[in-house]
């Protein structure tokens, strides 16, 4: 996965050498003999060639997510979502699809070392005891991810016992909070489905908050288009541009510091004469037109009670929280959309097991010994708790974790960890739902998991890790019995295990909240500084994942690298540009990186991405962009004011996949408004329908495959690539292979921007091939390598290809990618086990583009066809489409007039792109429908 | 001079490789142990799939794990030398090492279920295993002679019945009896590409 300049150059006149001396030994080749194993005893689930499901789960920040896992002879290949597990609804984020990839990273930790050098992962654990069993504990303290499970619970329990004197801390960089909880040990739900108006005070619920798949496809369920014609409608108030902002009918570009003067707005206008200050003006601090857009919002907010919705994002104060609470009570949302729950985290919102309690806890010299597990805080701890200083206080520190992190690196003792996929285990999702996580395949290099850790410490033998967690759940009554056990293990789920509505702590009053809100500090003039995880790497973790690295951020396009984020008004007014590599000065530390300039960010504001400027966890991690957590302090975890920005006067690339952001008036992504489409249903009448060919028609038989794209549902999350890539075998070029415009991603998310550059409005839009039935490439190809099939796909044939790339010029959808190197051939070891056995792995010098997932399509047909019957309508479905939590690819036959297909294309909003080529392509967009409110016309986007 | 000469290198070496590849009879290749087809199916008439279980149903025909001998062997030819690669793999647990006869290349995907469940006898592709000390490869194997059959399959089909018998031969005239037969299994003829490669 290196980033490649010129591939060892081989001359002309070598070439021709070594042509020659190959031809001479030719004739003595025949087929290589190839050997095969059968098993010596094969296990009854196992059919060679053939795929077995397993149902497992994926914790992030704690909460779980169900997952389908495909092993291939033992070897877990590709992973789905749980249609039956409530966070997953059978679809999936980027950050699942590329679990495989983080299984098999060749950069993974393989062995223990201790304080001589490399150890055996017995003296690991020995080590840990003896210390642990000195003093009973005192000194003694643990630093774990977010957990709700509840074997690691009973694990801490077994600590406690043992060691009364030890303490449990628990750092997530990327769920921290703003000042205290609003709520403390409850969790808010919500279900957006049933919201027809949806307010989002900086939450990125689409994309970023957890459990963003389901919110997503509860959102987008709201949507119907195609019966009755409504659809809901959302505002979103942000700083940066996010996921959901792009999705917004009306969004609000503002500074983090003014969302709280937004939310006191807000609750202001919907109270009315209900809250104690009555007839207060409305916030003077905000500009005329924002207060006109807060009264339009609460107008719609009150004209839908029960029926909206009001979401805080977790980057902002509690006061914030407090107002989306009192709002959403006032509007008689609370019990319909939104509900609160016990939380399922293990000591949730207990400031004594925070990080910076445990700092304060170092600080003093009160800890002797710090076992850290699966947390990395000496790359993500605020900067100004100077962790790095603390850890050398520590007499003795462990650390287990994937790869040899950072933190990892000034550790007295290391061991690797266990990936998810090689790990006995349990997690609650987001609603209390009990899920468990069971290993796909024997742990690649040893590794120990949370459970080892907390049980060796408390003195006691690890026991077997399945056996340990079946007795836990017996024991703990968390399931009824052996075939209940057996039943979750089956489903990856227990069935009726969500916590029950409870109701939390009352809100403070409506007054007491409007006056916390209006004492916060009043945005000064200068810069903000704001933070966001990525949704790529997310706290940093995932930086090490080259599919992550290379996927293109769904607003900005970049790839490989973070950068400072501005307005492009705000550009303008500080002299920078694009790829200006900028001093970033907050609170007393510098950071130099480069910038991009975004539509629709608000000014006076720059945003970064953590995650970036890793110094371990291998080549794809390290040395590479920019380390935001250095400007992050305790009081600033997200955002901050007093930033000082000054160039540099040098420049710093970035790979960035899209550089052209309008659509130039030519109707590609074509969109409406509600009533606009309620008025003219035919308004994309004109690009469809039958054009005239002088190209015979194809003899056309059975099945006829064809996709259709929904844009009103859409919201260029990205899973759908990397579902593509993880199926497809799409190989990673790095970022010189980016910048020369080599990306090899069959799926891409394009996406456009429209109107005004400081608020546009958001257009995105799959690409893939279109499988046209009068396809430009085919006709072009001088070898044939491309042809049409039967069932109308337009097929790949890559031991045909010469190279030409003739198809590719010809495409007007620039859909096709060209192995300029032989990419594949550099993974080796583990990552070689990464590859789908039912694709091709495609070597240099040839075309390829999407299939349809073909190999999905024959395994349908031969299965039908053996069985005596014919294919079913939903019976097959493409790697993007299942990923898709919003399911706005559908896929099947035209054939075939029942089906998702069949439905979707009923709808008059659909549309061919590029219609007037003739190209008559397979896949079918729905276009975007958008929901503005008519009271806001000209203000927002 | 020197293009025209490395062309006709390459003509020849073609030409070689080309005679060697399509060449229908190939030497057996040499395996890790005695085991007699013409003994276990000629002698015994042990069906096909008794061993390789999942040529009717999966991509691949099935390799027998080490575990399949031991029914039968249990009681017979237990203590042979020429048992012993088999107590060895049960008792270390390392599979045995068979050579292939029949290896296609890797891109493409062909699916013994559905060419079995059609009414394609092991014997069309594989010969008479009845027949053999060891299995060879008696077909080319080659996409011409794949594409042969997938053209016109209707004369190489049998009763599902008589798929793993060897040396079958029908009552009826093949094309009468295969028209018959493609009707009742809904047998089609396929050659699109990506029938098998993708």
């Amino acid at each position: 996965m290196s980033e490649r300049g010129q591939s060892g150059a081989l001359s002309r006149r070598h070439f021709l050498e070594v042509l020659g001396a190959g031809a001479a030994g030719l004739g003595a080749c025949g087929r290589v003999p190839e050997d095969v194993l059968p098993y010596v005893d094969q296990p009854p689930e196992v059919t060679p060639g053939e795929g077995t499901w397993y149902a497992t789960s994926f914790a992030l920040d704690g909460w779980a997510t169900g997952l389908l896992v495909e092993s291939r002879e033992g070897r877990p290949v590709k992973v789905e979502g749980n249609p039956a597990h409530p966070a997953s609804l059978g679809a999936t984020g980027i950050l699942e699809q590329a679990l495989t990839f983080g299984l098999y990273d060749g950069a993974r930790a393989r062995r223990p070392f201790g304080p001589e050098g490399s150890a055996e992962p017995s003296a690991f654990l020995a080590a840990l005891a003896s210390r642990a069993s000195e003093n009973g504990g005192a000194g003694f303290r643990f630093l774990l991810e977010p957990s709700s499970s509840p074997l690691v619970a009973r694990a801490m329990d077994r600590v406690r016992d043992a060691l009364p004197g030890a303490r449990v801390h628990f750092d997530s960089p990327a769920t921290m909070r703003s000042g205290p909880a609003l709520t403390p040990g409850f969790a808010a739900q919500y279900d957006f489905g049933l919201a027809d108006i949806v307010v989002s005070l900086d939450a990125d619920f689409l994309a970023a908050l957890p459990i963003n798949v389901r919110h997503a496809h509860d959102f987008m369920a709201a949507r119907d288009l195609g019966g009755a014609v409504t659809t809901n409608r959302l505002y979103v108030v942000e700083a940066g541009l996010s996921v959901t902002g792009a999705s917004a009918d009306h969004r609000l570009p503002v500074r983090d510091a003014q969302i709280t003067a937004v939310a006191a707005a807000l609750l202001r206008e919907v109270l009315g004469g209900t809250a104690a200050d009555a007839g207060a003006p409305v916030d003077a601090r905000l500009p005329a037109d924002t207060r006109a857009w807060v009264g339009g919002v609460a107008r719609d907010l009150l004209a839908n009670p029960g029926r909206s919705l009001v979401v805080a994002g977790q980057r902002q104060p509690a006061e914030v929280h407090a107002a989306a609470r009192i709002l959403n009570d006032a509007l008689g949302n609370t019990g319909a959309t939104t509900w609160y729950t016990r939380s399922a985290l293990l000591m949730a919102d207990d400031d004594e097991a925070g990080l910076p309690a445990l700092a304060t806890a170092m600080e003093a010299g009160e800890v002797t010994t710090l076992v850290m597990v699966g947390v990395n805080p000496l790359y993500t701890a605020p900067a100004d708790l100077r962790f790095g200083e603390l850890l050398a206080r520590v007499d003795t520190s462990f650390c287990v974790d994937l790869h040899a992190t950072e933190t990892a690196r000034n550790c007295t003792w290391f061991a690797p960890a266990l990936h998810v996929f090689e790990m006995w285990g349990d997690a609650r999702a987001r609603d209390g739902t009990l899920s468990p996580v069971q290993p796909l395949i024997e742990p690649l290099y040893g590794g120990l998991d949370t459970v080892d850790v907390l049980l060796a410490a408390a003195g006691e033998p690890p026991g077997d890790r399945h056996d340990r967690l079946r007795t836990s759940w017996l024991e703990g009554g968390l399931v009824a019995g052996e075939d209940a056990w057996l039943a979750a293990l089956r489903s990856g789920l227990v069935a009726d295990s969500a916590f029950p509505r409870e109701s939390a702590p009352p809100p403070p009053t409506a007054s007491e909240v409007l006056a916390r809100l209006d004492a916060r500090p009043a945005p000064d003039e200068g810069l903000e500084i704001a933070f966001v995880t990525d949704s790529r790497v997310h706290d940093g973790r995932y930086a090490t994942n080259a599919w992550l690295q290379e996927l293109p951020d769904p607003i900005t396009k970049l790839t490989w690298d973070n950068a400072a984020l501005l307005s492009p008004a705000t550009a303008a007014d500080l002299g920078v540009a694009t790829e200006d590599v900028v001093r970033l000065s907050f609170g007393g530390r510098d950071l130099e990186l480069p910038v991009l300039v975004v539509p629709g960010h608000a000014a006076n504001s720059v945003t970064l991405r953590l995650g970036g400027g890793r110094t371990a966890g291998g080549r794809v991690a390290e040395g590479r962009d920019f380390d935001a957590y250095r400007l992050r302090t305790t009081d600033a975890p997200w955002f901050g004011s007093g930033l000082r920005l000054e160039p540099t006067g040098a420049t710093h690339p970035l790979a960035i996949t899209q550089d052209h952001a309008s659509m130039e008036g030519r109707p590609i992504v074509l969109s409406a408004t509600l009533a606009a489409y309620r008025a003219d249903p035919d308004f994309t009448a004109a690009r469809r329908g039958p054009v005239p060919s002088l190209y015979e028609p194809w003899p056309y038989e059975g099945d006829q495959w064809a996709m259709a794209i929904d844009l009103a549902r859409c919201t260029g999350c990205s899973a759908c690539v990397i579902a593509c890539q993880a199926e497809n075998n799409v190989p990673v070029v790095g970022k010189d292979g980016i910048r020369t415009g080599r990306e090899m991603h069959w799926l891409r998310i394009d996406r456009y921007f429209a109107g005004d550059p400081e608020n546009p409005r958001v257009l995105v839009q799959p690409m893939l091939c279109q499988h046209c039935e009068k396809a430009p490439c085919e006709y072009v190809c001088p070898v044939n390598a491309t042809v049409h099939s039967p069932d109308g796909l337009n097929e790949m044939v890559y031991s045909r290809c010469v190279g030409t790339r003739f198809c590719s010029n010809n495409c007007p959808y620039k859909v096709r990618r060209f192995n300029w190197f032989d990419y594949h051939a550099e993974s080796a070891g583990t990552e070689r086990l990464l590859l789908n056995p039912d694709v091709t792995v495609r070597g240099r010098g040839v075309i390829e583009k999407c299939t349809f997932c073909v190999q999905r399509i024959r395994r349908a047909g031969i299965r039908a066809s053996i069985e005596g019957r014919t294919i079913g309508a939903d019976e097959v479905v493409p790697a993007c489409a299942q990923a898709c939590p919003t399911r706005a690819i559908t896929f099947g036959s035209l054939a075939n007039a029942e089906g998702a297909l069949a439905e979707r294309l009923s709808e008059p909003r659909r549309y061919a792109l590029l219609h007037e080529l003739g190209t008559r392509p397979r896949v079918t967009y729905l276009a975007e429908i958008s929901h503005p409110n008519p009271d806001l016309s000209g203000s927002g986007s | 001079m020197i293009s025209a000469g490395v062309a006709g290198a390459g003509v020849v070496a073609l030409l070689l490789w080309r005679a060697n590849v399509a060449h229908a009879d190939a030497d057996p290749p040499p395996q890790p142990m005695w085991f007699d087809h013409r003994h276990h199916v000629g002698g015994f008439r042990i069906d096909c799939r008794y061993c390789h279980t999942d040529a009717d149903r999966a991509r691949t025909a099935g390799m027998p794990d080490t575990r399949t001998c031991v029914p039968c062997h249990e009681s017979v030819w237990l203590e042979s030398p020429y048992f012993e690669p088999v107590r060895r793999s049960l008792a270390t647990g390392e599979p045995l090492r068979w050579v292939r006869a029949h290896d296609l290349p890797d891109h493409v995907y062909f699916h013994h279920g559905v060419h079995v469940s059609k009414g394609i006898g092991c014997e069309t592709c594989h010969g008479r295993v009845d027949l053999m000390e060891v299995p060879r490869r008696v077909q080319p194997l080659t996409m011409e002679w794949c594409l042969e059959c997938h053209r016109d399959p209707v004369p190489h089909l049998r009763p599902l019945d008589e798929v793993t018998t060897m040396g079958w031969s029908p009552e009826r005239p093949r094309r009468e009896l295969g028209e018959a037969l493609a009707r009742q299994y809904a047998v089609r003829s396929v050659t699109n590409c990506t029938a098998c490669h993708w």
